[in-house]
């Protein structure tokens, strides 16, 4: 697994950690599990992001070649092509919880090495607990957040607790109040209003056309415009993280895709663009839910405080089109968070450092 | 000015040469007279543009560009320089002027670096034209995204710097009669703390059978 490529110390961000505690046995840790990429910050200062994706050799020929029964993160879309693939989120659930069959077995046993490559990645020493909060969608259901605690138990985690990702992101800023919390991920949009309590069900709604849907839509506009061109999804969305915008601006998204196998520099700004900018609406329109249906006395205030969070976050341009959006329902004001990535994880482990050791320790007996 | 040539002569030496009164007819007031080896040189250079220009738009390696461009200036520039003067040995005029041929390695060299440049100049001139106004986006857009972030981290800040006062002032006006110093959001952080868990403690619960069907209060969806 390719896990120093993506270590990370922590940068300066506006994302307030906890101070770091020695004198705790157990590891405290933060898990935003994404359906794309999970990221993980320790209260060792370790942190770090990796492709949600568990791969198996194909065969005893690649087998000897990687030396492992299985491999985790972003080693396996490196070497995808000599590996059987699996992963294990689907719409920020896991994916074993919404499946029968054959298929539901492995999809567990890929989740199972997810987390268990996450618990190793926060370095605990030998016979250190781990002590995990795990950011999980607004919406999840109860099963999937129980299934979070018996594969996070199953891979060696003592002690889960679930909490909500928008949540998670609000704690990290200490927005705890007068704010709303959208979280742009790959397989849902989180959006949650701060109103100085734990987030109920009505306080949260999640969005399930998110970046997935973006990847599949330019993969859809492309084909029907440039059918000749050669891709992939994964080359498709390596794209829209480099250029994904919703305004016009005079950068240009130039690929190199092949044509017939030759590769053709492939100008893809217009299908970026569209795709991203639907999104959009679907963000809005959440957000209208929210502030509508919260005391109209206080609407102002969660509306001119709307904190965007996320991989998507990083969409250029994003901030004012939700700003224009956001115009008809009398005005807002958008932030962008400085960690996107980061920033649910961090919030995960300020929450597990801050809970009283009791708790944990109830949590440990009980589970 | 020299249109005013006879005719008839040239007219039996070479079929492409014009009546200068057609030419006029036609509208062409000045002819200008160059000379054989001026000729060659200007076609020469013409053609050594040609062939760079058509190097610089084939899809071709830098490689097989360089060696494309030195074949052309090999057999273009540098070749042959065409047929040797007829030597006279006993001029009328003797020239009163003396030529110093320049060494053929200078020369060559000479017009070697001419092409080079030629070459690097097309293609800085290319990679201009190209980068610029994506170089100065990219660096316009950049620096107002950067600027309206610094913007609001310095209001967050200055946010959470008054914060900070309110609580030391509070602090120093409590001190002697409190130990305890709380930052405004520790009594709501516990309390969310405590909800979290007992969230949790239910999902558990349910899960387990033990109060079955109900839903937590708490967090999210169930279903």
């Amino acid at each position: 697994m390719n896990m120093d490529l993506n270590r990370n110390t922590q940068a300066d961000s506006d994302v307030q950690s906890a101070s770091l505690n020695g004198s705790t046995t157990a590891v405290k840790v933060g898990i935003d599990l994404g359906t794309s990429r999970s990221a993980i910050c320790s209260s060792k200062g370790d942190r770090l992001v990796m492709a949600s994706v568990v791969g198996w050799p194909k065969d005893a020929i690649s087998a000897k070649v990687f030396g492992r029964k299985v491999l985790v993160g972003d080693a396996v879309l490196e070497n995808r092509l000599a590996l059987k693939t699996c992963f294990p989120l689907k719409d920020g659930n896991l994916a074993f919880t919404q499946t029968d069959g054959d298929d539901k077995e492995t999809l567990r046993k890929a989740g199972l090495h997810l987390f268990t490559a996450l618990r190793q990645a926060a370095n605990p020493g030998p016979n250190q607990p781990v002590h995990a909060v795990i950011g999980a969608p607004a919406e999840a259901t109860r099963e999937n957040k129980q299934a979070i605690i018996d594969l996070a138990n199953e891979a060696g985690i003592e002690g889960v607790m679930v909490v909500s990702e928008p949540f998670a992101v609000a704690y990290a800023l200490d927005a705890l109040e007068d704010a709303m919390v959208v979280d742009i991920g790959a397989g849902t949009i989180d959006l949650c209003r701060m109103a100085g309590s734990l987030p109920g069900v009505e306080d949260q709604v999640t969005v399930f056309h998110a970046g997935n849907h973006v990847d599949a839509r330019i993969c859809e506009l492309l084909r029907e415009q440039r059918p000749d061109v050669q891709f992939t999804p994964n080359m498709i969305k390596q794209a829209k993280e480099r250029f994904s915008s919703v305004v016009d601006t005079h950068k240009r998204a130039l690929v190199q895709f092949p044509i017939n196998g030759r590769p053709t520099e492939i100008d893809i700004t217009d299908q970026i663009s569209a795709a991203v900018g639907e999104l959009v609406p679907h963000i809005t329109e959440g957000i209208q839910k929210l502030v509508s249906t919260f005391d109209p006395e206080f609407q102002h205030r969660i509306r001119n405080r709307v904190i965007v969070s996320g991989g998507g976050s990083q969409v250029y341009g994003l901030q004012e089109a939700l700003e224009k959006g956001l115009e008809e329902l009398g005005g807002g004001h958008v932030v962008i968070v400085d960690d996107a990535v980061y920033a649910g994880a961090q919030g995960a482990l300020k929450l597990a450092q801050e809970m009283p050791e009791e708790y944990w320790q109830q949590l440990g007996e009980n589970s | 000015m020299s249109s005013e040539m006879p005719q008839n002569s040239h007219k039996k030496q070479d079929t492409r040469v014009h009546d200068v009164e057609d030419l006029r007819n036609r509208g062409i007031r000045k002819i200008r007279v160059v000379g054989e080896s001026q000729l060659q040189e200007m076609a020469r250079e013409a053609a050594a543009k040609a062939v760079l220009e058509l190097a610089a738009n084939l899809d071709l390696s830098e490689e097989a560009r360089k060696s494309l461009v030195a074949k052309a200036r090999e057999s273009i520039l540098d070749g042959s320089p065409g047929p040797s003067p007829q030597v006279i040995e006993n001029p009328v005029i003797k020239p009163d002027v003396r030529v110093v041929d320049p060494p053929a390695q200078q020369a060559s060299q000479v017009s070697g670096i001419r092409i080079q440049d030629q070459e690097v100049l097309q293609e800085l001139s290319k990679l201009i034209a190209r980068d610029w106004r994506t170089e100065l986006a990219t660096v316009q857009n950049s620096h107002r995204a950067q600027v309206e972030r610094l913007e609001m981290r310095i209001e967050e800040l200055t946010k959470a710097l008054r914060v900070t006062d309110q609580v030391l002032t509070r602090d120093q006006t409590q001190e002697g009669t409190d130990g305890s110093a709380e930052s405004p959001f520790d009594h709501k952080k516990e309390e969310l703390l405590d909800q979290l868990f007992q969230a949790n403690v239910a999902l558990r619960e349910i899960s387990s059978g033990e109060i079955g069907g109900q839903r937590s209060e708490g967090e999210g969806r169930q279903s």
